[in-house]
């Protein structure tokens, strides 16, 4: 090897190497005393171009193709590598040859450290170049010869100089110094130090070339000697490579000089041509709105072209909603804190003087023929709520949609060319470290010769009136649920053909161990399914009769009940109707069950119940979760096999905050979280009560402490010890009736605490994993049946098991239907549509209610001559009134944040509802007039009174359903109430009386609407009496259109300390009690007659309860 | 299936030891006759050196800290407020001031809030009820045809029954002009109208229970439905129409908070057990009694209000005789430190605070507990909110040592609370 050193002692003078760009020639230029390019790699070995002292890579740190280099970083070569460091233990390292060695520095020596990054990631500090601190055996603690790091300065990168003083005694010994200002990650950067030990005053630091302004802010300046010693020089980490001191990311041209290269030649270090968005008019849609999403950006105008992350295509330049972020299991994530929104068309816009309006949350541009026409800046941040109730919005017109907080806006006069124009929208959402990825009411319109602002839009151009806005609000909505879905479907794919070869496991194993004889079909006893033979056996055992079958208009509506969470619609009951053939039911069930928005609207209320889905909209601090309503929604969507649910669930991943599993992790003010979520898991997959056992050993059960902790253990990746706040005091002198076995303090390791079979598949390292497997596979058919028995129990009234979440000392009322069930269900794929689709097809289901089944009675009591008597849901009953009124729910956002300043920590958006699943807790303990929000608390209330929980700190399986006085008060007087009886412009009502032409059809249309069955012919001669006297007259001609223009209320966290904002608030209280203003279309008097009519169907009992 | 309450209270242990775990013994002083309660809110935690614990005044702007008012004598010698409760002053003989109430939630509003309507921190495994759910679960209602539970505030978790149900929860009204959420009928539908609509819904009614004769679930909701339209017809809906108050009764009250007040007479009239009266008139000051900063400048029209509001409403409970059958309770979240913050308002401070009794037939007329010199620690006598719920409970016959149940787990009423005994005796 003599070769080698000869040419590496040959490198300490400078030799114009071949290969090397112009970057390398000026670092050569100013004699370095070591020098790493990369390139000349054997093994794990990397020699250096100057300096002779070769560096080793440590752990899985590689070196590849990704160094500056292109047209964009020009002084590199087009080969340029880099070394790549992407976990712990990953670094580079180079050992001291001696004492005073080029690596040693000694008071006064002059120092330059200097290097390109290209971090991915930010922890507090990451090391570029450091000696000392290594974590070496023999050496002194925190040593810190001297080190250039990377320093985390909110969401950029800053730089930051670290030493230790030779009197290495204490926290005064470290001295270092941080810049004031940062990069933002994404591309590489130049970064360099330089110093001169013992003179404070001269150090230097220089990002991407230019001097930067910093501070020592610790230790102070000093002009102490430097700590010395024999310790490595590493690269890219410290502390033996523990992942918080990695430079996760990439580090090229490695530089260590004896001297301070001088700021004129540091200029010349950087060299970027930033590739730039162009313009290309030519490429733009025409008939659609392309609009694209780019991350790596900061909010400046300075943009950095990329490719976009995402692309999807909207119908216009109004643009609300914004595709969510999924990874490669299709679970939601986080984008980074900014992203910037790029929306191009080429659209038609009328020639002359046109006024041009832009509607945004934070800074945004818009480019029209070329040219940029407006623009506006960054939202204001301050979230102080001692703010001013601002001025009233200005009026842009009798009908234009006023601005609303948490958005800004401007108008601009432009003189259009006419004809097809580039239109380019540029706006960052998200941002300044915090604030929500919403986009405000992004939108672009224009006003011609004074007329009402238009949407631009390339399909059609629509007024910016409130009600255009609601009605096109909703129709982005459900196309981005639509986009959404085939992103996740895509994205997934690796992991659906995982999963789909786990299934063939488990339907092997199925087909082994469980084996179910079906009983014979009994004379005299109708069935449908094989479902209706296990249940005849025990009927004729019991010497009962099967309830007889419901006719057609009842099926419809408890299927649509079961399958939708609403009453069936006209055109549902029309299909069954018209279909005369032998499988009509079964085919009108697939119908229902192919909806898989409803199913997921109605399914996603049971899983917050039984998991304790629990957020906050404001301060979480009463055991609140993140709002992982969102996943739980998607989930059902895609109808996803149900031990891929759990094993999501436990794993919690993705996004915190918006709706990822994540937020399932998350127990606010809670001393030990994971044992709620063990105790959780236990309940809602394996029917396990471990309630109890979070202070004491179960004294009715089975379990003790230990087990729930372990469970526990394994939620936390690692042992948790058991709290005193979770554990009952032991009182000498005292014989309790508990026993606690264990002592607070202890640590529990993670452990399965129950019986286990052999898993057919490889265990996974990651005990949540494991946990995830056990519960799904791992304990025989235990998972299956629990949930195959909450099915069942939600369908029928009564579950085969009860109580449905606490089977230890359960009987099961058919155990081998239990059984069969499970096993379908195992060998669908843990398909919890076809268990539903098996159910509803049965006779059993489909029987008439039996009216004696009104408890669970003893397991050998049950016998299913029908089902059980089952009342509406909260949520039910509240999507059925607004389903029949044909209304939207039209209250505010849920949100106690409208202008978007405030952290999510602290403030959630939950969004404008559309079904009762999304409503949530409406967090006034502060009991301030200013917070209330009066329109969603007149839902909630609702909601309440018939059993929903508007804070779920614990898991529920079945709810309250017992009749009190308020339920039938909320109904006949409460606000929704009133909503749904009046007859106003948006309600179905006023649409099918204004369409009719015959009184008495109109009645019927009415009670097929609301009660989905038509009425008796007594009922229909009450009604007539009521209602068709008057009908002839009921139309008032010409009446004219009033286009409403809703009044802009500015009150939010940010000024609910004014006096105004709560006089404001009172204000409005009073005018939702009013509820919707009539039509002026039907008279008055007339109409008046037709709102009793729905009063008294909606608030008659048959309304409530599932046929 | 084994009721395991029965099995738990059925025990051969149970004969023998305490039937509880760790709560402290039945009180043994005899309890008190309070049959309504009225417990006044002041959310957003009200101070309470600038109310009910005077102390040596203080300066905002040289940062002096103190009382922001002067201190006035009352009709109890020696017992002093401050000034701007003048009329509560010239009846203070039917109040007792527990000036030495803490605890150690988060001083934060949310947290702070549950603990003073629950008496615990939250948990991870159950959840609470509140004081007036606790109340209306142990008493009832008074009379039939009203419920035992009032609030006047906004519906919040912290006020709710926990795992008591909702059989326990509570009728809402957010303010006096509209009358509870629920059960007022709206303005625009007149008694004709609303008599036909009943007809009408009474023939749904009819037939769809014809059509299931055998359903009883289906009949109690029906019934419940009946009940609903007795309720609004009946006797307790009169009670919000305050316009037959005597117009300078009314006047004496004063603005909305008064107007409550005096609601809440007529409810205890008409049978409602428990009551909670928020002070929640944020656009007087802005922030309510939640003081900091700017918020501290106008705080002397809340006091004031509330003054006016609550002498009337002891003077006006003592003309109908109702006043020692029903204890009030001025309650806030937390007090407020003696010191002053930079905008010339005060923080959060729980460690001491004032809670007011008035009424209950009671040995009022005293303050108990004491504070330092600047109202910042409890030197004597400290009060613990489940001491101060034990109170309410004794004051109105519960056994505070007693155990609710959720399910078969059994809970405590209170933590460990023990009535003030000074009270009583």
């Amino acid at each position: 090897m003599n070769g080698v050193r000869f040419i590496a002692l040959l490198s300490a003078v400078w030799v114009p190497l071949l290969g090397a760009g112009d970057y390398s020639k000026q670092v050569l230029a100013d004699k370095p005393a070591l020098y790493f390019r990369f390139d000349q790699v054997e093994g794990s070995v990397i020699t250096p171009e100057v300096g002779g002292l070769e560096g080793a890579l440590a752990g899985n740190a590689s070196i590849t193709e990704h160094g500056p280099r292109g047209k964009a970083y020009p002084d590199f070569t087009a080969k340029n590598v880099a070394l790549n460091l992407s976990g712990a233990g990953q670094f580079l390292r180079i050992k001291d040859p001696g004492a005073e060695s080029i690596l040693d520095f000694a008071q006064g020596d002059s120092i330059t450290m200097e290097a390109w990054v290209n971090p991915q990631t930010m922890g507090k500090y990451s090391y570029v170049i450091g000696k000392g601190r290594t974590g070496n055996p023999g050496q002194k603690a925190d040593n810190q010869n001297y080190s250039l790091r990377l320093a985390q300065l909110g969401s950029s990168a800053g730089i930051t100089f670290l030493f230790r003083d030779a009197k290495n005694s204490g926290d005064n010994s470290w001295h270092r110094w941080t810049s004031k200002t940062g990069f933002a990650l994404g591309g590489w950067h130049h970064v360099a130090i330089s110093y001169t030990f013992g003179k404070p005053e001269t150090i230097r630091g220089y990002i991407d070339g230019e001097p930067v302004k910093g501070v020592w802010d610790k230790g102070g300046a000093t002009d102490q000697a430097p700590w010395v010693d024999d310790d490595e020089l590493w690269v890219g980490a410290a502390l033996g490579g523990q992942i918080g001191s990695t430079l996760i990311g990439g580090v090229d041209e490695v530089a260590l000089y004896r001297h301070a290269v001088s700021a004129e030649r540091m200029k010349k270090r950087y060299r970027f041509n930033a590739p730039r968005f162009t313009l290309q008019p030519g490429k733009a849609p025409r008939d659609h709105v392309r609009v694209d999403l780019h991350e790596g950006v900061s909010e400046s105008w300075n943009l950095i072209a990329n490719d976009p992350v995402v692309s999807f295509r909207g119908p216009s330049f109004a643009i609300p909603f914004l595709p969510k972020k999924y990874n490669a299991r299709g679970i939601i994530e986080d984008r980074p804190d900014v992203f910037l929104l790029r929306a191009e068309s080429s659209v038609e816009i009328p020639k002359g003087k046109v006024r041009v309006l832009l509607r945004s949350r934070t800074t945004s541009r818009l480019w029209l023929g070329g040219k940029v026409v407006a623009t506006l800046g960054k939202a204001l941040t301050r979230t102080s709520a001692h703010g001013k109730v601002s001025a009233e919005p200005a009026d842009l017109g009798p009908v234009t949609r006023l601005l609303r907080p948490g958005t800004q806006e401007t108008v601009v006069e432009v003189d259009s060319a006419g004809g097809v124009q580039h239109l380019l929208l540029e706006a960052f959402v998200g941002g300044a470290g915090k604030r929500r990825p919403e986009t405000g009411e992004l939108c672009v319109a224009v006003s011609v010769d004074g007329k009402p602002f238009q949407i631009i839009s390339p399909e059609g151009s629509w007024q910016l009136t409130d009600s255009n806005w609601r009605q096109q609000y909703l129709v982005a909505q459900e196309r981005m649920r639509l986009f959404n879905s085939e992103r996740r479907a895509s994205l997934g794919q690796k992991e659906n053909e995982r999963w789909t070869a786990r299934h063939q496991i488990v339907r092997g194993w199925t087909a082994k161990r469980l084996q179910v004889a079906v009983p014979a079909a009994i004379e005299g006893f109708p069935a449908q399914n094989p479902i209706d033979h296990f249940i005849n056996a025990k009927l004729k055992q019991a010497g009962r009769d099967p309830m007889p079958l419901t006719n057609d208009d009842a099926f419809l509506r408890r299927a649509s009940l079961d399958a939708n969470g609403i009453g069936p619609c006209e055109s549902s009951q029309n299909q069954l109707m018209e279909d005369q053939g032998p499988n009509r039911r079964a085919k009108a069930i697939d119908r229902l069950l192919d909806n898989e928005l409803a199913w997921a609207d109605h399914w996603t209320s049971y899983w917050q119940d039984v998991l304790a889905e629990n957020p906050n909209i404001l301060k979480p601090k009463l055991n609140n979760t993140g709002p992982f309503r969102f996943w739980i929604h998607e989930s059902l969507q895609d109808n996803k096999p149900m031990d891929r649910f759990v094993t999501e669930l436990i794993m919690m991943e993705g996004s915190q905050y918006y709706g990822g599993p994540r937020g399932f992790g998350v127990a606010t003010q809670n001393d030990v979280p994971m044992a709620a979520k063990a105790q959780v898991v236990g309940q809602a997959f394996l029917g396990m009560q471990m309630k109890c056992a979070r202070c004491h050993d179960a004294p009715f059960h089975s379990y003790n402490q230990k087990d729930l902790f372990s469970m526990a253990a394994m939620l936390s990746r690692k042992p948790v010890a058991v709290p005193k706040t979770s554990s009952v005091p032991v009182v000498p002198g005292h014989k309790s009736r508990v026993e606690v076995s264990l002592v607070p303090g202890t640590a529990v390791k993670p452990d399965w605490p129950f019986k286990a079979d052999v898993l057919s598949e490889p265990i996974s390292n990651d005990s949540r994993a494991q946990l995830a497997a056990m519960i799904t596979h791992g304990h025989g058919e235990r998972f299956a049946e629990v949930i195959v028995n909450r099915v069942w129990q939600r369908y029928l009234g009564w579950g085969l098991m009860e109580p449905a979440d606490d089977w230890e000392n359960a009987v099961a009322s058919h155990p081998q239907l239990l059984k069969w069930l499970a096993r379908e269900f195992l060998v669908s794929g843990y398909d919890l549509k076809h268990v539903a689709r098996l159910i509803m097809n049965s006779h059993v289901y489909q029987r008439q209610v039996d009216p004696s089944f009104t408890a669970a009675g003893e397991a050998r009591e049950r016998v299913y001559a029908g089902p059980a008597r089952r009342r509406l849901t909260a949520e039910q009953v509240v999507d059925s009134l607004f389903a029949v009124a044909g209304k939207e729910m039209g209250v505010e956002p849920l949100t106690l944040d409208i202008n978007g300043r405030g952290t999510v920590a602290t403030f959630l958006n939950l969004g404008t509802p559309r079904r009762a699943w999304q409503f949530t807790s409406l967090s006034n303990e502060r009991d301030r007039p200013s917070l209330a929000i009066p329109k969603a608390q007149s839902v909630v209330d609702v909601l309440q009174t018939f059993g929903w929980r508007d804070a779920r700190q614990d898991a529920l399986t079945r709810r309250d359903h017992e009749p009190n006085v308020l339920q039938p008060s909320a109904l006949a007087n409460g606000i929704v109430g009133r909503r749904i009886a009046q007859l106003s412009d948006d309600s179905a009502f006023t649409e099918l009386a204004l369409r009719s032409v015959d009184c008495r059809v109109l009645v019927r249309l009415i009670y097929q609407r609301v009660l989905g069955r038509t009425p008796s012919e007594e009922e229909l001669i009450t009604m007539d009496q009521y209602l068709c006297v008057t009908y002839a007259n009921r139309i008032v001609k010409n009446a004219p259109q009033l286009i409403r223009q809703e009044k802009v209320l500015d009150v939010s966290w940010n000024n609910h300390l004014s006096e105004e904002a709560n006089r404001i608030k009172v204000e409005l209280e009073k005018r939702v009690l009013a509820g919707d203003p009539p039509t002026n279309r039907l008279r008055p008097e007339w109409r008046e007659r037709l709102e009793d009519v729905v009063y008294a169907l909606v608030n008659s009992p048959e309304f409530i309860f599932v046929p | 299936m084994i009721d395991r309450r029965q099995f738990l209270a059925g025990t051969a242990a149970a004969a023998v030891m305490p039937s509880v775990l760790h709560s402290a013994p039945r009180p043994d002083f005899a309890p008190g006759n309070v049959e309504h309660c009225i417990h006044i809110w002041l959310g957003g935690g009200a101070c309470h050196v600038d109310t009910w614990d005077p102390k040596i005044k203080g300066d905002p702007k040289l940062k002096k800290p103190g009382s922001y008012y002067d201190a006035i004598n009352t009709s109890v010698p020696g017992l002093q407020v401050c000034e701007h409760l003048s009329n509560c002053a010239k009846v203070m003989e039917h109040f007792s001031l527990l000036r030495s109430v803490h605890h150690e939630a988060v001083d934060e509003h949310a947290a702070a809030t549950n603990e003073m309507h629950t008496g615990r921190p939250v948990s991870g495994t159950i959840v609470y009820p509140s004081i007036g759910s606790a109340v209306a679960h142990e008493r009832g209602k008074a009379t039939d045809g009203a419920p035992a539970y009032v609030v006047m505030g906004y519906p919040n978790l912290t006020r709710g029954p926990g795992f008591l149900g909702a059989k326990h929860g509570f009728v809402y009204l957010t303010n006096t002009e509209n009358g509870p959420a629920g059960l007022t009928r709206p303005a625009n539908i007149s008694t004709s109208r609303q008599d036909a609509r009943d007809r009408l819904l009474g023939v749904a009614r009819e037939s769809f229970v014809e059509r299931n004769p055998k359903d009883t679930v289906i009949r109690q909701y029906n019934d419940a439905i009946g009940e609903s339209q007795e309720l609004m017809s009946g006797e307790f809906m009169g009670a919000f129409n305050l316009k037959s108050e005597p117009g300078s009764l009314r006047n004496a009250y004063g603005g909305e908070f008064g107007q409550r007040c005096l609601l809440a007479r007529r409810l205890i009239q008409r049978g409602v057990r428990f009551q909670e009266v928020s002070f929640n008139l944020n656009f007087v000051n802005g922030t309510g009694w939640d003081t900091h900063n700017a918020g501290q400048l106008k705080q002397h029209l809340i006091i004031q209000q509330l003054d006016q509001a609550l002498a009337t409403l002891v003077t006006d409970l003592k003309t109908h005789k109702l006043l020692d059958k029903t204890l009030i309770v001025v309650s806030t979240e937390f007090g407020r430190p003696p010191e002053f913050d930079g905008g010339g308002g005060r923080g959060h401070q729980s460690r001491a605070f004032t809670v007011a009794l008035a009424g209950g037939g009671l040995k009022n007329g005293q303050a108990i507990g004491v504070t330092d010199e600047i109202g910042k620690k409890v030197v004597e006598r400290p009060i613990s909110v489940p001491d101060l719920f034990a109170t309410i409970h004794w004051a109105m016959g519960v056994n505070p040592s007693k155990n609710l149940y959720d399910g078969d787990r059994p809970v405590p009423i209170t933590d460990h609370g023990k009535p003030v005994k000074e009270l009583f005796v």
